[in-house]
Protein backbone atom coordinates (compact mmCIF):
# COMPACT_ATOMS: atom_id res chain seq x y z
CA UNK A 1 0.00 0.00 0.00
CA UNK A 2 1.75 3.26 -1.36
CA UNK A 3 1.16 6.81 0.43
CA UNK A 4 -1.88 7.76 -1.61
CA UNK A 5 -3.84 4.62 -0.65
CA UNK A 6 -2.58 5.06 3.12
CA UNK A 7 -4.46 8.68 3.04
CA UNK A 8 -7.60 6.92 0.92
CA UNK A 9 -7.94 4.17 3.74
CA UNK A 10 -7.94 7.13 6.07
CA UNK A 11 -10.52 8.90 5.02
CA UNK A 12 -12.02 6.53 3.08
CA UNK A 13 -15.31 6.33 5.69
CA UNK A 14 -15.70 10.24 5.89
CA UNK A 15 -15.78 9.98 1.75
CA UNK A 16 -18.15 7.40 1.87
CA UNK A 17 -20.69 8.91 3.81
CA UNK A 18 -20.87 11.97 2.33
CA UNK A 19 -21.32 10.28 -1.30
CA UNK A 20 -24.03 8.15 0.71
CA UNK A 21 -25.23 11.58 1.77
CA UNK A 22 -25.38 13.03 -1.86
CA UNK A 23 -26.21 10.52 -4.24
CA UNK A 24 -27.40 7.91 -1.91
CA UNK A 25 -27.05 4.15 -3.36
CA UNK A 26 -24.68 5.43 -6.02
CA UNK A 27 -22.07 6.61 -3.07
CA UNK A 28 -19.69 3.62 -3.26
CA UNK A 29 -19.60 4.16 -6.74
CA UNK A 30 -18.60 7.84 -6.74
CA UNK A 31 -16.67 7.88 -4.15
CA UNK A 32 -14.58 5.47 -6.24
CA UNK A 33 -14.46 7.14 -9.08
CA UNK A 34 -13.44 10.43 -6.96
CA UNK A 35 -10.47 8.43 -5.38
CA UNK A 36 -9.07 7.90 -8.86
CA UNK A 37 -9.57 10.67 -10.63
CA UNK A 38 -8.06 12.43 -6.67
CA UNK A 39 -4.99 10.49 -8.11
CA UNK A 40 -4.54 12.35 -11.56
CA UNK A 41 -5.72 15.73 -9.80
CA UNK A 42 -3.02 15.11 -6.93
CA UNK A 43 -0.50 17.39 -8.15
CA UNK A 44 -2.75 20.62 -8.13
CA UNK A 45 -3.18 19.82 -4.54
CA UNK A 46 -1.22 22.74 -2.73
CA UNK A 47 -2.86 22.49 0.70
CA UNK A 48 -4.59 25.55 0.70
CA UNK A 49 -7.70 23.48 2.44
CA UNK A 50 -6.76 19.93 4.19
CA UNK A 51 -6.19 17.18 2.48
CA UNK A 52 -9.20 15.75 3.80
CA UNK A 53 -11.54 18.62 2.94
CA UNK A 54 -9.90 18.88 -0.95
CA UNK A 55 -10.30 14.85 -0.61
CA UNK A 56 -14.03 15.45 0.18
CA UNK A 57 -14.31 18.20 -2.34
CA UNK A 58 -13.57 15.77 -5.06
CA UNK A 59 -15.99 13.13 -4.22
CA UNK A 60 -19.06 15.67 -3.87
CA UNK A 61 -18.16 16.89 -7.06
CA UNK A 62 -18.19 13.29 -8.50
CA UNK A 63 -21.43 12.58 -6.19
CA UNK A 64 -23.09 15.66 -8.25
CA UNK A 65 -22.58 14.89 -11.28
CA UNK A 66 -24.20 11.22 -10.76
CA UNK A 67 -27.06 12.86 -9.10
CA UNK A 68 -27.93 14.90 -11.99
CA UNK A 69 -27.45 12.34 -14.40
CA UNK A 70 -29.50 10.12 -12.47
CA UNK A 71 -32.03 12.54 -10.58
CA UNK A 72 -33.79 10.31 -8.74
CA UNK A 73 -34.75 11.71 -5.79
CA UNK A 74 -35.97 8.54 -4.00
CA UNK A 75 -32.74 6.72 -5.05
CA UNK A 76 -30.71 9.25 -2.23
CA UNK A 77 -33.21 9.05 0.64
CA UNK A 78 -31.36 8.34 4.14
CA UNK A 79 -32.13 5.15 5.84
CA UNK A 80 -32.60 4.19 9.46
CA UNK A 81 -30.05 1.32 10.26
CA UNK A 82 -31.86 -1.64 12.03
CA UNK A 83 -32.13 -1.22 15.38
CA UNK A 84 -30.63 -3.26 18.13
CA UNK A 85 -32.28 -5.15 21.63
CA UNK A 86 -30.07 -2.17 23.65
CA UNK A 87 -33.53 -1.19 24.91
CA UNK A 88 -37.23 -2.46 25.20
CA UNK A 89 -39.55 -2.91 22.33
CA UNK A 90 -41.85 -0.09 23.12
CA UNK A 91 -38.58 2.64 23.63
CA UNK A 92 -37.00 1.93 20.65
CA UNK A 93 -40.40 1.96 18.95
CA UNK A 94 -40.71 5.74 20.01
CA UNK A 95 -37.05 6.34 19.55
CA UNK A 96 -37.66 4.71 15.81
CA UNK A 97 -41.12 6.86 15.44
CA UNK A 98 -39.03 9.88 16.53
CA UNK A 99 -36.11 9.71 14.48
CA UNK A 100 -37.87 8.48 11.28
CA UNK A 101 -39.97 11.81 11.42
CA UNK A 102 -36.84 13.64 11.76
CA UNK A 103 -35.33 11.61 8.90
CA UNK A 104 -38.01 11.95 6.24
CA UNK A 105 -37.78 15.78 7.19
CA UNK A 106 -34.11 16.19 6.35
CA UNK A 107 -34.91 14.15 2.68
CA UNK A 108 -37.52 16.31 2.17
CA UNK A 109 -35.56 19.48 2.71
CA UNK A 110 -34.41 21.00 -1.10
CA UNK A 111 -31.17 19.91 -2.24
CA UNK A 112 -28.77 22.71 -1.12
CA UNK A 113 -30.32 22.93 2.34
CA UNK A 114 -30.44 19.31 2.85
CA UNK A 115 -26.93 19.23 1.39
CA UNK A 116 -25.82 21.72 4.11
CA UNK A 117 -27.78 20.68 7.17
CA UNK A 118 -26.50 17.16 6.28
CA UNK A 119 -22.70 18.27 6.37
CA UNK A 120 -22.90 19.97 9.04
CA UNK A 121 -24.77 17.96 11.67
CA UNK A 122 -24.87 14.75 10.29
CA UNK A 123 -21.35 14.35 9.07
CA UNK A 124 -19.71 16.67 11.58
CA UNK A 125 -17.91 18.73 8.84
CA UNK A 126 -16.82 22.15 10.22
CA UNK A 127 -18.78 25.14 8.63
CA UNK A 128 -15.83 26.19 6.77
CA UNK A 129 -15.04 22.72 5.63
CA UNK A 130 -18.41 22.37 4.37
CA UNK A 131 -17.94 25.28 2.07
CA UNK A 132 -14.51 24.13 0.75
CA UNK A 133 -16.98 20.33 0.25
CA UNK A 134 -19.85 21.95 -1.26
CA UNK A 135 -18.03 24.64 -3.00
CA UNK A 136 -20.16 27.61 -1.47
CA UNK A 137 -18.42 30.56 0.94
CA UNK A 138 -18.80 29.61 4.52
CA UNK A 139 -21.51 32.43 4.66
CA UNK A 140 -23.98 30.13 2.52
CA UNK A 141 -23.27 27.44 4.12
CA UNK A 142 -24.53 29.18 7.53
CA UNK A 143 -27.60 30.55 5.41
CA UNK A 144 -28.53 27.23 4.28
CA UNK A 145 -27.74 25.37 7.54
CA UNK A 146 -29.88 28.21 9.43
CA UNK A 147 -32.62 28.15 6.52
CA UNK A 148 -32.45 24.06 6.60
CA UNK A 149 -32.83 24.16 10.30
CA UNK A 150 -35.94 26.09 10.53
CA UNK A 151 -37.46 23.68 8.03
CA UNK A 152 -36.72 21.08 9.75
CA UNK A 153 -38.34 22.65 13.31
CA UNK A 154 -41.40 23.25 10.98
CA UNK A 155 -41.91 20.05 9.49
CA UNK A 156 -41.59 18.71 12.78
CA UNK A 157 -44.22 21.01 14.54
CA UNK A 158 -46.64 20.29 11.73
CA UNK A 159 -46.53 16.64 12.58
CA UNK A 160 -46.85 17.31 15.92
CA UNK A 161 -50.36 19.44 15.69
CA UNK B 1 -38.93 17.07 21.32
CA UNK B 2 -35.28 18.23 22.06
CA UNK B 3 -33.63 20.74 20.09
CA UNK B 4 -33.26 20.40 16.72
CA UNK B 5 -29.47 20.25 16.55
CA UNK B 6 -29.30 17.51 19.56
CA UNK B 7 -31.93 15.52 17.24
CA UNK B 8 -30.23 15.66 14.10
CA UNK B 9 -27.13 14.25 17.02
CA UNK B 10 -29.07 11.58 17.76
CA UNK B 11 -30.08 10.57 14.25
CA UNK B 12 -26.88 10.47 13.10
CA UNK B 13 -25.60 7.52 14.62
CA UNK B 14 -28.82 5.99 13.81
CA UNK B 15 -28.64 6.15 10.27
CA UNK B 16 -27.55 3.76 7.64
CA UNK B 17 -23.91 4.26 6.72
CA UNK B 18 -21.84 2.54 4.92
CA UNK B 19 -19.68 -0.17 6.37
CA UNK B 20 -16.43 0.53 8.10
CA UNK B 21 -14.18 -1.34 5.28
CA UNK B 22 -11.53 -0.48 2.66
CA UNK B 23 -13.64 -1.76 0.00
CA UNK B 24 -13.45 1.83 -1.84
CA UNK B 25 -9.85 2.97 -1.68
CA UNK B 26 -8.74 -1.41 -2.25
CA UNK B 27 -10.55 -1.08 -5.57
CA UNK B 28 -9.84 2.48 -6.65
CA UNK B 29 -5.92 1.73 -6.37
CA UNK B 30 -6.47 -2.00 -7.69
CA UNK B 31 -7.35 0.65 -10.63
CA UNK B 32 -4.63 2.92 -11.01
CA UNK B 33 -2.61 -0.13 -11.58
CA UNK B 34 0.95 -0.26 -11.42
CA UNK B 35 2.01 1.66 -14.19
CA UNK B 36 0.04 4.77 -13.09
CA UNK B 37 0.77 4.21 -9.19
CA UNK B 38 4.66 4.81 -9.70
CA UNK B 39 3.72 8.59 -10.47
CA UNK B 40 3.68 8.47 -6.88
CA UNK B 41 7.26 9.48 -5.72
CA UNK B 42 7.60 7.08 -3.32
CA UNK B 43 9.33 3.66 -5.01
CA UNK B 44 10.48 0.96 -4.44
CA UNK B 45 11.44 -2.13 -1.00
CA UNK B 46 11.06 -5.69 -1.53
CA UNK B 47 10.09 -8.71 0.62
CA UNK B 48 11.77 -9.08 4.25
CA UNK B 49 14.34 -11.51 5.36
CA UNK B 50 15.87 -12.79 8.27
CA UNK B 51 18.26 -10.65 10.16
CA UNK B 52 20.53 -11.33 12.67
CA UNK B 53 22.52 -14.59 12.92
CA UNK B 54 21.84 -15.15 9.38
CA UNK B 55 23.00 -12.15 7.75
CA UNK B 56 26.14 -12.85 5.65
CA UNK B 57 29.11 -12.43 7.07
CA UNK B 58 30.61 -9.67 4.11
CA UNK B 59 27.84 -7.70 5.36
CA UNK B 60 28.24 -4.34 7.15
CA UNK B 61 26.40 -3.68 10.23
CA UNK B 62 25.33 -0.25 11.13
CA UNK B 63 23.50 0.50 14.63
CA UNK B 64 21.76 3.35 16.01
CA UNK B 65 18.91 3.75 18.22
CA UNK B 66 16.54 1.29 17.63
CA UNK B 67 17.72 0.74 13.75
CA UNK B 68 20.21 -1.98 12.68
CA UNK B 69 21.20 -1.16 8.97
CA UNK B 70 22.89 -4.17 6.56
CA UNK B 71 24.84 -2.93 3.78
CA UNK B 72 24.62 -5.47 1.37
CA UNK B 73 24.89 -3.93 -2.36
CA UNK B 74 21.95 -6.39 -3.03
CA UNK B 75 20.17 -5.08 -5.99
CA UNK B 76 16.63 -4.41 -4.73
CA UNK B 77 14.96 -2.95 -8.13
CA UNK B 78 11.53 -4.25 -9.42
CA UNK B 79 10.58 -5.46 -5.70
CA UNK B 80 7.14 -4.96 -5.07
CA UNK B 81 6.26 -1.52 -3.75
CA UNK B 82 4.44 -2.14 0.22
CA UNK B 83 3.79 0.42 2.88
CA UNK B 84 2.00 -0.48 6.00
CA UNK B 85 1.52 2.17 8.26
CA UNK B 86 -0.67 0.08 10.77
CA UNK B 87 -4.47 1.40 11.57
CA UNK B 88 -5.57 4.90 10.21
CA UNK B 89 -5.62 6.92 14.20
CA UNK B 90 -6.81 10.20 15.12
CA UNK B 91 -3.82 12.90 15.22
CA UNK B 92 -1.97 13.14 18.27
CA UNK B 93 -1.62 16.78 19.42
CA UNK B 94 1.07 15.89 21.24
CA UNK B 95 2.99 14.28 18.59
CA UNK B 96 6.22 15.99 17.60
CA UNK B 97 6.47 17.29 13.99
CA UNK B 98 7.98 19.98 11.32
CA UNK B 99 5.61 22.89 12.29
CA UNK B 100 6.17 24.14 8.41
CA UNK B 101 4.74 20.83 7.08
CA UNK B 102 1.24 22.05 8.79
CA UNK B 103 -1.28 19.58 9.99
CA UNK B 104 -1.07 15.97 8.82
CA UNK B 105 -3.50 14.70 6.32
CA UNK B 106 -3.31 10.98 8.47
CA UNK B 107 -2.10 9.12 10.73
CA UNK B 108 -1.72 5.90 11.55
CA UNK B 109 -0.26 3.38 14.55
CA UNK B 110 0.76 -0.01 15.60
CA UNK B 111 3.75 -0.11 12.26
CA UNK B 112 6.36 -0.95 14.18
CA UNK B 113 5.31 -1.98 17.48
CA UNK B 114 4.65 1.26 19.36
CA UNK B 115 5.13 3.15 15.98
CA UNK B 116 3.00 5.85 15.58
CA UNK B 117 3.16 8.01 11.45
CA UNK B 118 1.87 10.65 10.73
CA UNK B 119 1.60 11.23 6.28
CA UNK B 120 1.13 14.75 4.39
CA UNK B 121 0.69 14.93 0.47
CA UNK B 122 4.13 15.53 -1.12
CA UNK B 123 4.48 12.85 0.06
CA UNK B 124 6.38 12.91 3.41
CA UNK B 125 5.83 10.37 6.02
CA UNK B 126 7.45 10.83 9.68
CA UNK B 127 7.14 7.39 12.04
CA UNK B 128 8.24 7.88 15.65
CA UNK B 129 8.49 4.15 17.70
CA UNK B 130 10.15 4.08 21.06
CA UNK B 131 13.83 2.88 20.46
CA UNK B 132 13.93 1.17 24.19
CA UNK B 133 10.96 -1.21 23.10
CA UNK B 134 12.52 -1.79 19.79
CA UNK B 135 16.91 -1.97 19.92
CA UNK B 136 17.92 -3.55 17.85
CA UNK B 137 14.65 -5.14 16.61
CA UNK B 138 14.41 -3.18 12.96
CA UNK B 139 16.91 -3.65 10.37
CA UNK B 140 17.05 -1.82 6.60
CA UNK B 141 19.33 -3.57 4.18
CA UNK B 142 20.32 -1.20 1.66
CA UNK B 143 22.63 -1.34 -1.10
CA UNK B 144 26.14 -0.52 -0.78
CA UNK B 145 25.97 3.28 -1.44
CA UNK B 146 22.90 3.76 0.24
CA UNK B 147 24.12 5.43 3.75
CA UNK B 148 25.89 8.19 5.63
CA UNK B 149 26.09 9.37 8.46
CA UNK B 150 24.58 13.00 9.46
CA UNK B 151 23.22 14.58 12.18
CA UNK B 152 19.97 16.22 13.02
CA UNK B 153 20.76 18.64 15.84
CA UNK B 154 23.45 16.98 18.05
CA UNK B 155 22.23 13.75 17.52
CA UNK B 156 23.84 11.48 15.04
CA UNK B 157 21.59 10.29 12.19
CA UNK B 158 21.70 8.10 8.99
CA UNK B 159 20.19 9.10 5.67
CA UNK B 160 19.51 6.24 3.65
CA UNK B 161 18.81 6.96 -0.35
CA UNK B 162 17.38 4.36 -2.68
CA UNK B 163 15.60 1.28 -2.75
CA UNK B 164 16.10 -0.64 0.53
CA UNK B 165 14.34 -3.72 2.78
CA UNK B 166 12.97 -2.69 5.75
CA UNK B 167 11.90 -5.44 8.30
CA UNK B 168 11.78 -6.05 12.10
CA UNK B 169 11.56 -8.67 14.71
CA UNK B 170 8.71 -8.94 17.15
CA UNK B 171 10.02 -9.14 20.85
CA UNK B 172 10.20 -12.99 20.29
CA UNK B 173 12.79 -12.32 17.52
CA UNK B 174 10.87 -13.51 14.87
CA UNK B 175 10.59 -11.39 11.59
CA UNK B 176 7.36 -9.86 11.24
CA UNK B 177 6.65 -10.20 7.43
CA UNK B 178 3.34 -8.53 7.14
CA UNK B 179 5.28 -4.88 8.27
CA UNK B 180 7.60 -4.64 5.01
CA UNK B 181 7.05 -1.40 3.83
CA UNK B 182 8.61 0.89 1.33
CA UNK B 183 11.33 4.05 1.29
CA UNK B 184 12.23 6.73 -0.33
CA UNK B 185 14.78 8.48 0.69
CA UNK B 186 14.89 7.98 4.83
CA UNK B 187 16.68 10.16 7.19
CA UNK B 188 16.95 7.78 10.81
CA UNK B 189 17.71 9.69 13.95
CA UNK B 190 17.08 8.81 17.91
CA UNK B 191 16.58 11.53 20.45
CA UNK B 192 15.34 10.71 24.20
CA UNK B 193 14.54 7.16 24.22
CA UNK B 194 12.60 7.52 20.45
CA UNK B 195 13.78 6.85 16.81
CA UNK B 196 12.87 8.99 14.25
CA UNK B 197 11.94 7.82 10.35
CA UNK B 198 11.55 10.99 7.82
CA UNK B 199 10.97 9.50 4.72
CA UNK B 200 9.93 11.81 1.53
CA UNK B 201 11.34 12.24 -1.82
CA UNK B 202 13.19 15.89 -0.61
CA UNK B 203 16.65 16.53 -0.60
CA UNK B 204 19.18 15.49 2.98
CA UNK B 205 19.65 19.58 3.38
CA UNK B 206 15.91 19.97 3.65
CA UNK B 207 15.05 16.82 5.44
CA UNK B 208 17.75 17.81 8.04
CA UNK B 209 16.04 21.02 8.33
CA UNK B 210 12.69 19.64 8.74
CA UNK B 211 13.79 17.13 11.31
CA UNK B 212 15.66 20.06 13.22
CA UNK B 213 12.45 21.99 13.18
CA UNK B 214 10.53 19.32 14.99
CA UNK B 215 12.47 20.18 18.14
CA UNK B 216 13.32 23.94 18.26
CA UNK B 217 12.30 25.77 20.54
Amino acid sequence: MDAYSALLRAHEPAARRLARVLCGDDGDDAAQEAFVKGWSALPGFRGDASFRSWLLRIVANEAHNRRRSTGRRAARELRLAETGAEASAETTALLGEQRQRLLGAVNALPDKLRDAVACRHLLELSEAETAVVLGVPVGTVKSRISRGLDRLRAALEVDRA
Amino acid sequence: MPDIVDALADLRASIEWPAATADVSTAAVARLGPRRRRRWPLVLVAATVAVGAGAPAAAHLLSLGGVRVLIDGADHAGLPVVMDLGEPVAVRGDARRPPSLGPPAAAFAGRPDGGYSEVWPGPVVLTSFPGSLTSDSIEKRVAADGVMFTTVGPDPALWLTGPHRFAYLDPEGRPRTETVRSSANVLVWSRDGVTYRLESDRTLAEVVELAESMFAR
